[in-house]
């Protein structure tokens, strides 16, 4: 699907910049009631077809239909309390939180599950700051000179309060001065730059990315021969982000043309020639964001959708010019996104609660070329290092004690997210340095991560301090170890074992008689069993 | 590749992170004759911090420590000696490398990229990826192109190997930015291995745990999977995780994981080695060529202002530092030679620039100073190279495929001691050092649609000269 299809379909009247003459106090006090009316004043959507289940599940059951897909049943409760906690706060359930959930008759238990999910706030924001993290490359391992600046703060209490998502992204446009400048500034070393890595230049990449997925990389540089951007655009949107004009490097060659700020769709505002900073910023921010940006709110829900089912409906995220996908879906819930002020808890239960949500995961298949990506369900995805280490955390209560992130958050429980230094477990599991923007979590297996986790240090001390606080709890007093063996599958798999495998279990934990000691190792390795099984690696 | 009007040599001339998209996968050249390789593994040993090539390999006229001598006075604060190259001198601080130099070809005409205000890790991210970062992409070392274009020479050895880096102390996350795969994922390494004289921990049961008990447990794990499997079925993925942690278990089992521990050595060899963490590192280097290894990187460790980055007492540090190499890295080119792997092994010695008493950067490009310089040397701590020199440094290379008892390059007599002949630029060295293993300079990987040279832009030119 081409960029031009995709603009088409928002028919796009003239429109004519909004401007900000008075500078930010206008834009921000104006800024939700502009937004509202300029969703009001686009064309809405065709209405999903007739049916049963929310206008999402009856479009996506269209796709079925047209694909000749017949859907299998739900997943159970369990399978769906596990899943549902991993992705809406990042936790697996607790036992107690679990038994609640499958006593519960309400006929719509599912949703008021989803709904408190998402009305806890710390634990929503504390999960979703790793996806946030990784799009923002915000980090605080380093900051030589004062060349980097984090924005873990406002990252953070822009996700406990929900900040829509728009707000969020104009306030990291247009910072001012409290703001998160430390977005704009980004990411650099010491010494001479390559004039496709300014800061500017470096923005431009990255919203356009992030924000638009749109790939500027290539064209940042020279003109594109991955897409059809020129240098001349990428120029056009770093400019926003500079005091004044950007004179146009070629291939880190200055060419002498300097290039006025524009936007990428040209159609969505303009900005005088002369402007200032703070000018600049409002612009950007308005045109990234404003509801008649077809790109925006596309972007955001793709990328959402995919954190939750495992592919986009429209791939790749990152690039809608080269790819394929949903359109019609993806149109449909952008606009009901936009429409509820671009509320991203919203959006995730709409997606939670949809039937395809909860339908048995699938393996990844590959796909032809033009082939949209599989509507039949989610994916199994892998646990990021942030999920894993935490679920490991939870089940035995061990949360390690380490350097975190300068952040204040009223949890006694030490997130993976907030350790300031990833240890060789974390990177190994996959969290990211930074210096890229990271959009997707590399999932891969490898004998290299496999032995970090069989004889590394990391994960061998949390199972060595979680099996003796376990030993010390009521669990390690339980006279019944076939009991210790359910509790500690249920906390960690949500399921009760079998009985082979409460067998297996029980010769690992020995008898409550015997002196703790002598009990630790066997604890130890019953938990290895159980979180290096490929159940509790992986959200199905 | 589509039309395109321009031929792929212009093209590459005329872009810069540019190549013909159409194409997948790696890509050689076409009309480019297969590379014959010259040598299976590489061992890098890494001179952390900036190696002062006037004081170890292209030694300048002797300048002796005298109190109140003139700052611009100081040229070497080490004698020259002869090597087992006639007619070729190093520092007196090298006795032992000084016997083996007939078995290697000394560069003496590196020259570090200009990246303005020195900062030794950008400089360091440049020498081992080829890129000078900020990056829009996670450039791979060098060790993960090699792992990822040859694979492991031994299944149970793994491809990239990392020795002697901590990282824990300052610029540790600038270091890690390039201790890494990156693009190409983790499977192409590095296994790192912080503390060579702790190897064997990385190929044991984790801490505390007897193998008997290690054993168990995997035949649990193994029971407890066979009950799952028949109850659920695996995702292929899960399949996959699986396969890694067979893999690793192969690994640890494997009688190539003994090359690891260097309790198997014998004592007289162990205690040549044995200056401390880098001798042992060439030690288990050796060893694990010797298992089959394809890429190793043993570093002195670097750490801001410790071993080679001497910003004061240039002289007195470098007497230990010379120490610490001497001895191993001889033993190291002694000990491939006697098992006839050196002609089949190259070992390469680097550092990320060069250092100077006066000059910061280099003369014609002069950034800003770092270290305060007195006019007068006064006392000791003012005597030795303590400013960042870019212009011309030392980089040695055995075995391999490279030419015996052989230098290329020629440096100022006076300062500035720059490369007033044939330099050697890092697209060029890599050049070299790829070409040794069969890689072409203009060999990509595609990431995110893009190719992405294993030299920058696929510009690097291997140099002839340093061939035999």
């Amino acid at each position: 699907m081409c960029r031009t299809a995709l603009l088409g379909l928002l028919l796009l009247p003239c429109f004519v910049g909004t401007a900000f003459a008075d500078g930010n106090d206008d834009f921000w006090r104006d800024f939700r009631a502009r937004q509202r009316k300029e969703v009001e004043g686009l064309a809405k959507p065709a209405e999903p077809p007739a049916g049963d289940g929310t206008p999402l599940d009856r479009l996506v059951a269209a796709t079925w239909t047209a694909a000749k897909f017949t859907p299998p049943a739900v997943v159970g409760d369990r399978a769906f309390a596990r899943r549902v906690y991993l992705d809406a706060i990042g936790l697996p359930p607790t036992v107690e939180q679990l038994d609640l959930f499958e006593r519960d008759p309400a006929a719509d238990k599912r949703a008021k599950l989803v709904d408190a999910l998402l009305a806890d706030k710390q634990a929503f924001a504390e999960h979703w700051m790793t996806f946030w993290n990784d799009l923002l490359r915000n980090d605080e391992q380093t900051n030589i000179d004062g060349l980097r600046k984090p924005v873990t703060t406002w990252l953070y209490a822009s996700l406990v309060e929900n900040k829509p998502l728009d707000l969020l992204v104009a306030e990291l446009l247009n910072p001012g001065r409290t703001g998160p400048d430390g977005y704009l500034k980004g990411v650099n070393w010491r010494g001479r730059v390559n004039a496709s890595q300014i800061p500017p230049v470096q923005a431009a990449q990255n919203v356009s990315q992030v924000f638009l997925a749109s790939s500027l990389k290539c064209a940042s540089c020279h003109d594109s021969f991955i897409n059809n951007y020129k240098l001349e655009q990428a120029y056009g949107l770093a400019s926003f982000f500079s005091d004044k004009n950007l004179e146009m490097h070629r291939c880190d060659k200055p060419t002498g043309k300097v290039v006025a700020a524009k936007f990428l769709l040209p159609e969505l505002g303009e900005v005088a020639a002369d402007a200032d900073l703070e000018t600049r910023h409002r612009a950007v921010a308005h045109m990234v964001t404003r509801p008649k940006n077809p790109r925006f709110a596309r972007t955001m829900v793709n990328r959402y959708w995919k954190q939750l089912l495992g592919r986009g409906l429209f791939e790749p995220a990152d690039d809608f010019e080269g790819g394929t996908g949903h359109t019609a879906l993806l149109s449909y819930l952008a606009y009901d996104f936009m429409s509820h002020d671009f509320d991203a808890k919203y959006l995730v239960r709409q997606i939670l609660l949809s039937k395809v949500y909860q339908l048995p995961a699938t393996p990844e298949k590959r796909r032809k070329a033009g082939e949209p990506p599989p509507l039949t369900g989610p994916v199994v995805r892998r646990l990021t290092s942030e999920q894993y280490l935490d679920a490991v955390a939870q089940i035995t209560g061990y949360w390690p004690k380490v350097a975190v992130m300068q952040v204040t958050v009223a949890n006694p429980h030490l997130r993976t997210w907030r350790h300031k230094k990833p240890d060789s477990v974390t990177t190994a599991l996959g969290r990211p340095n930074r210096e890229q923007v990271c959009t997707d979590r590399n999932q891969e297996s490898t004998v290299l991560q496999a032995l970090e986790l069989v004889n590394g240090t990391e994960l061998s001390n949390r199972l060595k301090e979680g099996a003796q606080l376990l030993l010390a709890s009521d669990l390690g007093k339980q006279a019944d170890s076939a009991t210790v063996v359910k509790t500690l599958y249920l906390r960690s798999l949500a399921r009760e074992p079998n009985d082979d495998e409460i067998k297996l279990g029980q010769s690992l934990l020995g008898a409550a008689k015997d002196a703790v000691a002598k009990r630790q190792p066997g604890w130890e390795d019953f938990l290895w069993v159980l979180v290096m099984s490929p159940e509790f690696q992986f959200v199905r | 590749m589509t039309a395109n009007p321009l031929s792929r040599r212009d093209f590459l001339r005329t872009s810069c992170l540019a190549g013909a998209g159409a194409l997948v996968g790696s890509h050689l050249r076409a009309d480019e004759k297969k590379l014959q390789p010259t040598a299976d593994s590489v061992i890098l040993l890494w001179m952390a911090g900036g190696q002062a090539a006037t004081e170890t390999w292209d030694m300048k006229k002797y300048t002796p420590f005298e109190k109140g001598m003139e700052a611009k006075a100081v040229f070497s604060t080490f004698k020259a000696i002869p090597t087992s190259v006639d007619g070729l001198k190093i520092s007196e601080g090298l006795p032992n490398i000084a016997r083996v130099m007939h078995h290697g070809t000394l560069v003496r005409t590196f020259k570090a990229g200009d990246l303005g205000f020195i900062l030794h890790s950008r400089h360091q991210y440049h020498w081992h990826t080829g890129y000078v970062p900020p990056q829009t992409v996670a450039a791979p070392h060098i060790g993960a192109v090699i792992a990822r274009t040859l694979g492991p020479r031994h299944p149970d050895v793994p491809a990239f190997i990392d020795i002697g880096q901590r990282s824990a102390g300052g610029e540790d996350f600038e270091v890690k930015a390039f201790q890494t795969a990156g693009f190409l994922g983790n499977s192409y390494g590095p296994f790192l291995v912080p503390e060579p004289a702790q190897a064997v921990h990385t190929v044991q049961p984790p801490t505390g745990m007897s193998k008997e008990r290690f054993k168990e447990r995997q035949e649990l794990y193994l029971k407890t999977l066979k009950a799952r499997r028949e109850a659920a079925g695996l995702d292929p993925k899960e399949e996959e995780f699986l396969k890694s942690i067979e893999g690793a278990h192969r690994l640890l089992a494997s009688p190539a994981a003994k090359a690891f521990d260097l309790s198997q050595e014998p004592k007289e060899s162990y205690d040549v080695y044995n200056t401390g963490r880098f001798g042992l590192g060439c030690l288990l280097a050796r060893r694990l060529v010797e298992a089959g290894a394809r890429f190793i990187e043993v570093s002195t460790e670097y750490v801001p202002f410790l071993g080679w980055d001497t910003h004061e007492n240039g002289h007195s540090r470098l007497v230990d530092m010379m120490k610490l190499i001497d001895a191993p890295i001889a033993q190291l080119v002694r000990d491939l030679d006697e098992r006839k792997l050196l002609s089949r092994t190259l070992v390469v010695i680097a550092s990320e620039f060069s250092r100077d008493m006066l000059v910061e950067g280099k003369p014609e490009q002069k950034v800003q100073d770092q270290v305060q310089v007195p006019e007068k040397i006064t006392e000791e701590k003012f005597y030795g190279m303590h400013r960042h020199f870019t212009g011309a440094g030392g980089v040695v290379l055995f075995g391999g495929g490279v030419k015996r008892g052989s230098v290329y390059g020629v440096t100022a007599d006076e300062r500035p001691f720059v490369s007033v002949k044939n330099p050697v630029t890092i697209p060029d060295l890599h050049a070299s050092l790829y070409r040794t293993v069969g890689i072409a300079p203009d060999l990509s990987y595609d990431t995110e649609a893009r190719p992405f040279f294993v030299t920058e832009d696929g510009k690097g030119k291997a140099v002839d000269a340093l061939f035999a």
